[in-house]
């Protein structure tokens, strides 16, 4: 059997060398075996199973298997498959390589039991998934690249800084339960905010996903917010500001997503959505909502990276994702379009679909704590969802008006793919207990009950007979090619230009400025050597600890500069 | 969602072509929302709160906030929306999806 101590996610960082020695066809097929192989591993395991080496005087734990790690561990080993298996195509090793490494370096930073390990495996996931964005090769895939690596590298670098912080607070780096009572614990609770696309820290997510490839987005979809999802869930159980944000992160992205032309910007929109539910129930933080959030996230993974599957098919095929390009393709691409409307069933949490038993759990846990408004918001959210990844993605791809594009059918490999989540999403969907089983906390709940399935049915039917009437009267938003600005245009936009302006009009500073810089620079190199040189002043007195956060803080300040003057 | 095998070909989303059958359809589906409606008297409700306790109210609900959603939406892009190229080159929103990538077969239709 699998041994029940190596932590088998080392095998995915194995690709890297292996990727010198075989061709992208041999690749591709370790691509599907090593995360089958983490799956059975994963399945196969004790609980509470922990695995610790010593680094330079630190306790690194490298495995800390628990329930809660199981059930991501696990999502994380399916979509991995999955992702791999709708890219079996690409021959792109560049491509195959971040896949997997992105995937192990997820899967390595749930197992993560302290906070320096997760450092490593999150840095790990932001370099590694750039690669995914600039597979597609354009110069403006690099610059949305590296808007991407930028804020994921910051993210990391604030976890360092939180992490060094706490360190010398309490001594300890285990990655368990924190109290938002100290600095440290806020720089990390806002590292994992970025990575989790908290308000206004989550333009990444809809600036990057759609310059991905085909195959990089769905890959792209399921790992760093689920992981950020992960870690609060770990971290933050219970804390009440996360269901403010939580309940925010539902509601704004709707609007968005309403009138985005880009489908796959859609989706990004939609999943910042998802990630809001998942939010509220860690917010709420008792056990049923702890498991409403693990068992959310499992079915979230799987029916988002459907729906990037399907529009990807669409992408792939006719080399546009836009709604205002498309329409009326279910006449030469059935099979998709099918999998596409179970994708939008179950991220609508139709009954007999996925999101219906994951998000009921969330949707109670809430009520049951009295959250009155917050259990309104996250109705009205829901069909916020209903109305653009169950309604709009579908139909403006495959129905809607006849864009006269004749597409053929996606390849094989990619219907097997959405065929197979499809068919998790409705197994989820009509047998939870399955789930149910796998998540942290004991569940007696049945989401099954007569009044549940009727009133989630009287509101997502009602929402349909409002979209039909309004559909009918011609009042829906129009497809424009257009885009929207959002909250990135402080930085993508007014910053820069603001900053261009000032240049423009103090040309000769500039010029001085250059040489005082270089003649500051010496002297500052001079000044460092002195002070922390191998025999300065402060490298004697300092620690180390003290180094590492004053080096992450200049990182940080160096990469917002750049950031600021260069985009 | 039955398969149509017609003359023409065999898809199975065929009827969505024929009006009389998506008339059919959201008739049906009309009346199915009635009945949902309706079928408030028939069940053992289990409100949380003071509001839900309404006669009707997820339907009520749910057509209410999805025309809201719709109409502010419609709002929002009065403020928000751009033209396709307002982030220039370095955004990927003007440019082509990269041909090399892609497989653009089409479906011989005869």
């Amino acid at each position: 059997m699998f041994l029940n101590i190596f932590p088998i996610f080392l095998l995915f960082f194995l690709m890297l060398p292996l990727s010198l020695i075989f061709s992208w066809k041999t690749l591709r097929i370790l691509l599907l075996a090593i995360p089958i192989l983490g799956f059975l591993q994963i399945l196969s395991m004790d609980l509470n199973t922990s695995y610790v080496i010593n680094l330079m005087n630190l306790e690194l734990q490298l495995v800390r298997f628990d329930k809660l790690t199981r059930v991501f561990g696990l999502i994380f080993c399916l979509a991995a498959f999955l992702g791999n298996l709708y890219a079996w195509h690409v021959k792109d090793k560049i491509q195959q390589v971040a896949a997997i490494m992105y995937s192990g370096s997820a899967i390595g930073a749930v197992f993560a039991g302290d906070f320096v390990t997760l450092f490593f495996f999150w840095e790990g996931t932001a370099i590694a998934s750039v690669f995914l964005i600039w597979a597609r090769r354009t110069p403006a895939a690099y610059h949305t690249g590296m808007r991407y690596l930028l804020i994921q590298i910051i993210s990391g670098l604030i976890l360092l800084m939180g992490t060094v912080l706490h360190y010398k607070y309490t001594g300890s780096i285990e990655f368990s339960k924190l109290e938002l009572d100290s600095l440290a614990s806020w720089l990390i609770f806002i590292s994992f905010g970025i990575k989790c696309a908290f308000p206004f820290l989550h333009n990444w997510l809809q600036d990057s996903y759609p310059a991905a490839t085909v195959t990089g987005t769905v890959i792209l979809s399921a790992f760093t917010t689920k992981l950020a999802v992960y870690a609060l869930a770990r971290a933050f159980p219970g804390t009440e500001i996360l269901i403010y944000i939580g309940a925010a992160m539902t509601l704004f992205p709707i609007f968005f997503a309403e009138i985005e032309n880009d489908l796959r910007r859609v989706l990004a929109y939609s999943l910042n959505n998802q990630l809001g539910f998942m939010v509220v129930g860690i917010g709420i933080g008792t056990e049923m909502a702890l498991n409403g959030t693990a068992a959310h996230a499992f079915a979230h993974i799987l029916y988002k990276a459907l729906l990037f599957m399907s529009v990807g098919a669409v992408l792939f095929r006719t080399g546009t994702s836009k709604a205002s390009e498309l329409g009326g393709l279910y006449r030469t691409m059935p099979i998709t379009a099918t999998f596409c409307l179970v994708g939008a069933a179950s991220i609508s949490a139709f009954p007999l679909f996925s999101g219906f038993v994951t998000k009921s759990l969330i949707l109670d846990a809430v009520a049951y704590k009295h959250y009155q408004l917050i259990w309104f918001i996250l109705i009205f959210a829901s069909a916020g969802v209903l109305s653009h990844s169950g309604i709009k993605v579908p139909f403006f791809a495959f129905f809607s008006h006849d864009s006269g594009l004749r597409p053929k059918e996606a390849p094989f490999h990619m219907l097997m793919a959405m065929g197979l989540t499809s068919a998790l999403c409705i197994i989820i969907g009509i047998t939870p207990g399955l789930l149910y089983e796998y998540l942290p906390f004991e569940v007696s709940y049945k989401p099954y009950s007569t009044y549940h399935v009727i009133n989630q049915l009287q509101l997502l039917c009602f929402a349909i007979l409002s979209f039909i009437i309004i559909k009918w009267l011609n009042l829906l938003p129009q497809e424009i090619r257009s885009i929207n600005i959002d909250f990135d245009i402080i930085y993508r936009k007014v910053i820069p230009d603001f900053f261009k302006h000032m240049l423009g009009k103090f040309e000769v500073i500039i010029k001085i400025i250059s040489v005082v810089k270089l003649t500051l620079i010496e002297i500052i190199i001079s000044l460092l050597d002195k002070f922390i040189g191998s025999d300065g002043r402060i490298s004697r007195i300092w620690s180390t600890g003290n180094m590492v956060l004053w080096i992450a803080i200049v990182l940080s300040l160096i990469l917002v500069l750049n950031y600021s003057t260069n985009i | 969602m039955k398969n149509k095998e017609t003359n023409r070909s065999k898809n199975i989303y065929e009827w969505i072509e024929n009006p009389r059958i998506t008339r059919f359809l959201i008739l049906g589906f009309i009346i199915i929302c009635v009945g949902l409606f309706v079928s408030d008297f028939f069940y053992v409700r289990h409100p949380y709160f003071s509001i839900d306790k309404l006669f009707g109210f997820y339907g009520i609900y749910g057509f209410i906030m999805f025309t809201l959603i719709i109409f502010a939406s419609k709002a929002l892009r009065l403020l928000a929306m751009r033209t396709e190229n307002f982030y220039g080159s370095k955004a990927v929103d003007s440019e082509e999806y990269p041909n090399e990538e892609l497989d653009l077969e089409k479906k011989d239709v005869s």
